[in-house]
């Protein structure tokens, strides 16, 4: 159980409404077997391409050097309840959404890796929705209409890339495009049918009914969904790939206020491909009543003393840490031509220091860390995987670090100095980790991890040691956290000189083995280069699905956000610093609930 | 965050069909009470006589839950994009310190205080489970009170100190006034709509435009809706209301060859299923549609002007709603960023002394029309009453939410909101009357004298207008600007012809004076209405108008040109030829 997991699964309830908005009758109509029907779906997008590459050109300037067409469709279920009643309901048919991309130029120099004025991403001048019916002339029509937008948006763009950089030096030669090899892939799932909505509702419904024992917290969600998508996408190069996959998750989260005012939250979550392969009912119940346990003892939990010394990263706060610290370090993507406007901006933008580090160590010598986007499962954790990447790239197990050494970064079609081909992991916007492996040769087990953390202590003079379970989500405000402080907060970069990281789950661990819990802990003084100094590992490791920030920007370059399972060992570091919240917070409400 | 606000967006441009439960004036039997309406009363009793117990404690005290079922199917080509149904519900809680005449919405003057009271303005509400279980219900609005009653303290506190260190305010009035307590309840009306039928018959109403290779977005969409208001507050006023509305939309676009885009509209509204168009209306619509659009292509566009014109009862009814009715909303009298045209002017002309203005939500039809900006309680509470705001060409009165503003201390039930914003003085039906009318025939004829003896080479007729909007605010000049869609040019030999590319631009009173006639054939605009408080229905009515002199401006042009390669067609339709001429 563990907090990000929950909380991406409650994110993934809410993103499945946004998106796919609600699937009933029409769905129904339809049957759930896609197949056959998106055969015209499939013919369409064939058509429309092959007539573009032929035929698509504005006057005498440059046609098209690639295109590629894009297709998603989905259906989802969901409810959502609160102290046993549900919140919303929506029903609906399902969505259909295309993406075009349209380039221009050629593989070295195209209207890619630019950001200047009147700049537009092409992945929303290509988007738009698609009809519901298979109809094969109505398709056509919106990708012959998306694809005349993104080709001349490609145009502009190129013609001001080349403005941009006429009269200055391109501080590199890398290619914009990288070319890979032709595969056309079918890796999909059998559609079956969605779990009825009354089983949806009431499973909602008395999960969230749980809370109601519970009047110390004052707000609580649970969602529950379930959902199937597939993705047809063509390029102009040949490659093809139909995909699909279902999903079913299950998230509680919930909120209150610590005895001093302070926001505090924490979730629960579970995830499986189908809603019959989730935990049982008994168990998501204990899941949710666990929650509210911690939840309401946590308010009664003092807070975090100004501590300086060895920390023990325990499970899940372990892979929190490296998500934050080291992953957002693992992509290589490529610096962005900039337009006059924003050249000193970008020129002084921090980006990734780990780019001029490939061959270098990184890490101590006796751990190596690989992606690998291809295995189903992880210690019996459900792994999100695919045989090709979103641009049709073939997956495969890349190995980052190798005892230390950093060996490549992740990476796209757009190759960056040392990596030029594509690792195979663009996944939605842009390039992201898919299943992070982290092994360590040397590893010692936990009862000797304890031990070294307690010796590390009485060397240093401490009265006690300090262990980090869980890190908290910086996804919203907290219960009784003014949203506007949050926001503001936010976005004037709380990690600039602020925490690392806040601690949700840490206690002090005494020299007699007795731990006293604390809270609101913030961590500070830990770097990618601390990460050189780790003291210890443990040998058994944690899987853990975190919501992976993308780190970069859209000046440097950068990942994409999105979930990532990762699994790491408990981290031992020898120095490192804890500091209690600084600021005012919030009082308590001042009239008590209504009684239950 | 800019401080230029876009008013009206406004009357989205669509015949929508309302349907209300009863018919005008039919007084629904009450009903009891719903169980999320007594959830709301207990949990603001308790909350309320809490409060009282504190060293700042509330003097005013509201809730507002919005019920919302309703269902989206849309369909664009032909084809089917969307069908879709949800039920949720919105709480809105207004929570007052202090006291009716200074309390904490005490307007702060100065630096970041719009953006301040702007934030607030979003932050009063929160979804309610849909669920009766009043456990679940009350949990909500006791959270959410605390939320506002922690920050209600504070604004009191800076609110008390603005107003000692900024100078005396132009308007002495208080912040909140007193209202009637009532109580009401009518019954809930089940939401009911078979969507399998209307998918069909949206594919069917948009299958017309997939013929033709040059419209590169037609789309039909309907929304039907039951929105049930529970309305409760310290003062003992109870109100449980419910109204179903079906709305169809269409939209259509093409692009002339400069790049221009082309729109049109056409919108149905009801308060019943059986209130909408034929299929046969609907599809004679999407033909005229289709028919302009083609001629718009090809429409020759003018260059800037000014001269006479007619708005027709359409245009003008837009045209009023933007350029009068927000500048009568009663708020920005007393707000001391808006320019405030009319303040000062109650009992004075500002329109020709044929002319009168009312709004009145209780009307439910004008004429054969069903009308959008009608209700029974506004979301304060208060009770609908027809209200004159121009008579004989005097400006008699403002439109009034519970903020009072100098000479008028009351509500008139204007205070309306989008679930759960908080409420502001807006607009309901408007209606232009005017006495002595002309014919059409004759307001034409007219217009071409006007023409001739202005020495004009032309005039101009405004058939049907998109929306617009105007600034009301006084660090900018006050000008309004109308987008016309269907723009006819009148030679002085009574030839009229199609032309494209101008909005219509000026500023109230110079435009207001100009206003020469008007015709006998009064025509309605429903659309949605976007300000301070979110988006609202309402609805506005107006004869034709001849105008002595308007001021046109160029359009707005998209620089992109139509798609290079045609249409992928099975078989295309060459668009068939349209002459231009007012209808």
């Amino acid at each position: 159980m563990n907090a990000r997991m929950a909380r991406r699964a409650a994110r993934a309830t809410l993103a499945v409404y946004l998106l796919i908005g609600a699937a009933h009758t029409a769905g129904a109509q339809r049957g759930n077997s896609a197949a056959p029907a998106n055969d015209v779906v499939m013919r369409a997008m064939r058509d429309e391409l092959a007539r573009s590459v032929q035929q698509l050109r504005l006057d005498t300037l440059a046609k098209p050097y690639f295109i590629e067409y894009r297709v998603t469709e989905g259906r989802a279920r969901g409810a959502t309840g609160r102290l046993g009643s549900l919140v919303g309901t929506s029903t609906g048919s399902g969505n259909r959404l295309m993406q075009v991309e349209v380039r221009v130029g050629d593989y070295a120099f195209d209207n890619t890796n630019y950001f200047g004025a009147g700049f537009m991403p092409q992945a929303f001048v290509g988007f738009g929705g698609l009809p519901l019916d298979d109809d094969y002339q109505e398709i056509r029509r919106q990708l012959w209409l998306s694809t005349d937008r993104a080709y001349k948006q490609a145009l502009e763009a190129l013609s001001q890339k080349k403005a941009a950089l006429a009269g200055r030096s391109r501080g590199d030669t890398i290619a914009d495009f990288s070319r890979e090899v032709v595969t056309n892939t079918t890796d999909e799932v059998p559609a079956a049918a969605l779990t009825d909505y009354r089983t949806l509702e009431t499973l909602a419904r008395d999960l969230s009914a749980t809370f109601r024992q519970s009047p110390e917290i004052y707000n609580s969600t649970v969602g529950v969904s379930e959902s199937w998508s597939r993705e047809l996408y063509v390029n102009s190069e040949g490659t093809s790939f139909t995909r699909s996959r279902t999903h079913a998750t299950v998230g509680a989260s919930a909120s209150t206020q610590a005895l001093d005012g302070t926001g505090i939250s924490m979730a629960y979550g579970a995830q499986a491909l189908t809603f019959a392969e989730l935990p049982g009912r008994d168990s998501l119940m204990k899941g949710v009543r666990d929650l509210a346990g911690r939840l309401t003892q946590q308010r009664h939990v003092p807070l975090a003393d100004a501590y300086d010394g060895p920390v023990l990263f325990e499970g899940a706060a372990a892979a929190e840490l490296f998500n934050t610290v080291v992953a957002v370090k693992l992509i290589g993507t490529h610096r962005p031509v900039t337009g006059a406007m924003f050249a000193s901006l970008s020129a002084n933008a921090p980006g990734n220091d780990w780019e001029d580090l490939i061959g270098s160590p990184v890490l101590p010598r006796w751990i190596s860390v690989v992606d690998d986007p291809t295995i189903a499962a992880i210690d019996g954790h459900i792994a999100e995987h695919y045989r090709v990447d979103d641009q049709g790239v073939t997956t495969h197990p890349t190995t980052l670090v190798d005892h230390g050494v950093l060996k490549t970064l992740l990476t796209d079609r757009a190759p960056i100095a040392g990596v030029e081909h594509s690792t195979g992991n663009h996944f939605g916007f842009g390039v992201r980790p898919m299943n992070l492996i982290v092994t360590a040769d040397t590893t010692v087990s936990d009862a000797d991890i304890r031990s070294k953390l307690q010796a590390l202590a009485a060397a240093q003079g401490h009265p006690y040691a300090v262990i980090v379970r869980a890190l908290a989500g910086t996804s919203g405000p907290a219960a009784g956290e003014d949203p506007q402080e949050f926001f503001m907060a936010q976005a004037q970069g709380r990690a600039a000189n602020g925490p690392v990281a806040r601690a949700m789950r840490v206690a002090k661990l005494f020299p007699d083995g007795h731990e006293e819990p604390m809270r609101g802990a913030e961590i500070f003084g830990l770097t990618a280069a601390s990460f050189k100094e780790i003291a210890a590992a443990s040998r058994t490791r944690s899987v853990q699905d975190v919501n992976f920030s993308g780190g970069g920007n859209i000046l440097t370059g950068g990942g994409v956000g999105g979930p990532v399972l990762y699994q790491v060992p408990s981290l031992l570091f020898a120095n490192v610093t804890i500091r209690k919240p600084r600021g005012t917070t919030p009082i308590l409400p001042v009239v008590a609930p209504p009684p239950r | 965050m800019t401080n230029l606000k876009r008013i009206g967006k406004a009357l989205q441009p669509a015949l929508a069909i309302i349907t209300l439960a009863a018919g005008a004036g039919v007084s629904r039997a009450q009903s009891a009470p719903a169980p999320a309406l007594r959830a709301m009363s207990d949990e603001l009793a308790r909350n309320f006589a809490a409060l009282k117990t504190q060293p700042t404690p509330p003097y005013f005290l509201s809730y507002e839950v919005t019920d919302m079922r309703s269902a989206i199917v849309a369909a664009e080509f032909g084809a089917l994009h969307q069908s879709s149904e949800s039920h949720r519900r919105q709480l809105g809680v207004t929570l007052r310190v202090g006291s009716y005449a200074f309390d904490n919405t005490h307007t702060v003057r100065g630096n970041f205080a719009r953006a301040d009271a702007m934030m607030d303005r979003f932050s009063a509400t929160a979804p309610i489970p849909v669920d009766d279980d009043p456990e679940a219900i009350r949990n909500v609005l006791w959270f959410q009170t605390d939320r506002r009653y922690k920050s209600a303290v504070q604004q009191l506190a800076s609110a008390r100190t603005n107003a000692r260190v900024a100078i005396a305010a132009e308007d002495s009035s208080g912040d909140y006034s007193a209202a009637p307590v009532t109580s009401f309840s009518e019954p809930v009306v089940p939401f009911q709509l078979d969507r399998a039928v209307w998918e069909k018959r949206l594919r069917s109403y948009t299958a017309p435009f997939a013929k033709y290779g040059d419209i590169y977005d037609a789309n039909a969409s309907l929304e039907a809706k039951v929105e049930t208001r529970w309305y409760v507050n310290s003062e003992g006023t109870q109100v449980q209301i419910s109204e179903p509305t079906y709305r169809l939309v269409l939209v259509a676009h093409s692009k002339a060859a400069d790049g221009m885009e082309l729109p049109r509209y056409e919108t149905f509204f009801a308060t019943t299923a059986a209130g909408l168009p034929t299929d046969k209306i609907v599809l004679d619509a999407v033909d005229r549609m289709i028919r302009d659009l083609h001629a718009l292509r090809v429409a020759p566009v003018v260059d800037p002007y000014t001269g006479p014109a007619i708005l027709s009862g359409r245009a003008a009814a837009v045209f009023f709603h933007e350029v009068f009715g927000h500048r009568v909303e009663g708020q920005r009298q007393k707000n001391e960023d808006e320019a405030q045209t009319f303040k000062k002017r109650i009992n004075q002309q500002i329109l020709p002394d044929n002319f009168s203005v009312t709004f009145d939500p209780t009307i439910r039809k004008l004429g054969a029309v069903e009308l959008m900006g009608s209700y029974r309680f506004d979301n304060e509470g208060v009770a609908a009453h027809p209200l004159t705001v121009v008579q004989n060409g005097v400006l008699k009165s403002f439109l009034m939410s519970r903020v009072p503003i100098e000479g008028i201390p009351a509500s008139n039930g204007h205070g309306r909101a989008q679930a759960g914003l908080a409420p502001v003085a807006r607009q309901s039906n408007l209606i232009v009357q005017v006495a002595h009318p002309v014919s059409h025939d004759e307001l034409k004829k007219m217009l071409i004298e006007q023409i001739k003896r202005d020495n004009k080479p032309f005039g101009l007729i405004f058939e049907d207008i998109e929306g617009g909007f105007t600034i009301t605010q006084r660090f900018i000049p006050n000008a309004f600007n109308v987008l016309p869609i269907m723009v006819y040019r009148v030679f002085p030999d009574g030839r009229q012809e199609l032309v494209r590319g101008v909005d219509l631009i000026g500023t109230p009173l110079t435009t207001f004076s100009k206003i020469a006639a008007a015709d006998d054939e009064v025509a309605t605009f429903n659309g949605i209405c976007g300000a301070e408080s979110g988006a609202v229905p309402v609805s506005a009515s107006s004869p034709a108008l001849l105008i002595s002199q308007i001021e046109v401006q160029k359009k707005m042009k998209s620089q992109e040109r139509p798609p290079i390669l045609p249409a992928p067609l099975a078989q295309p339709v060459r668009p068939t030829p349209s002459h231009g001429g007012a209808r």
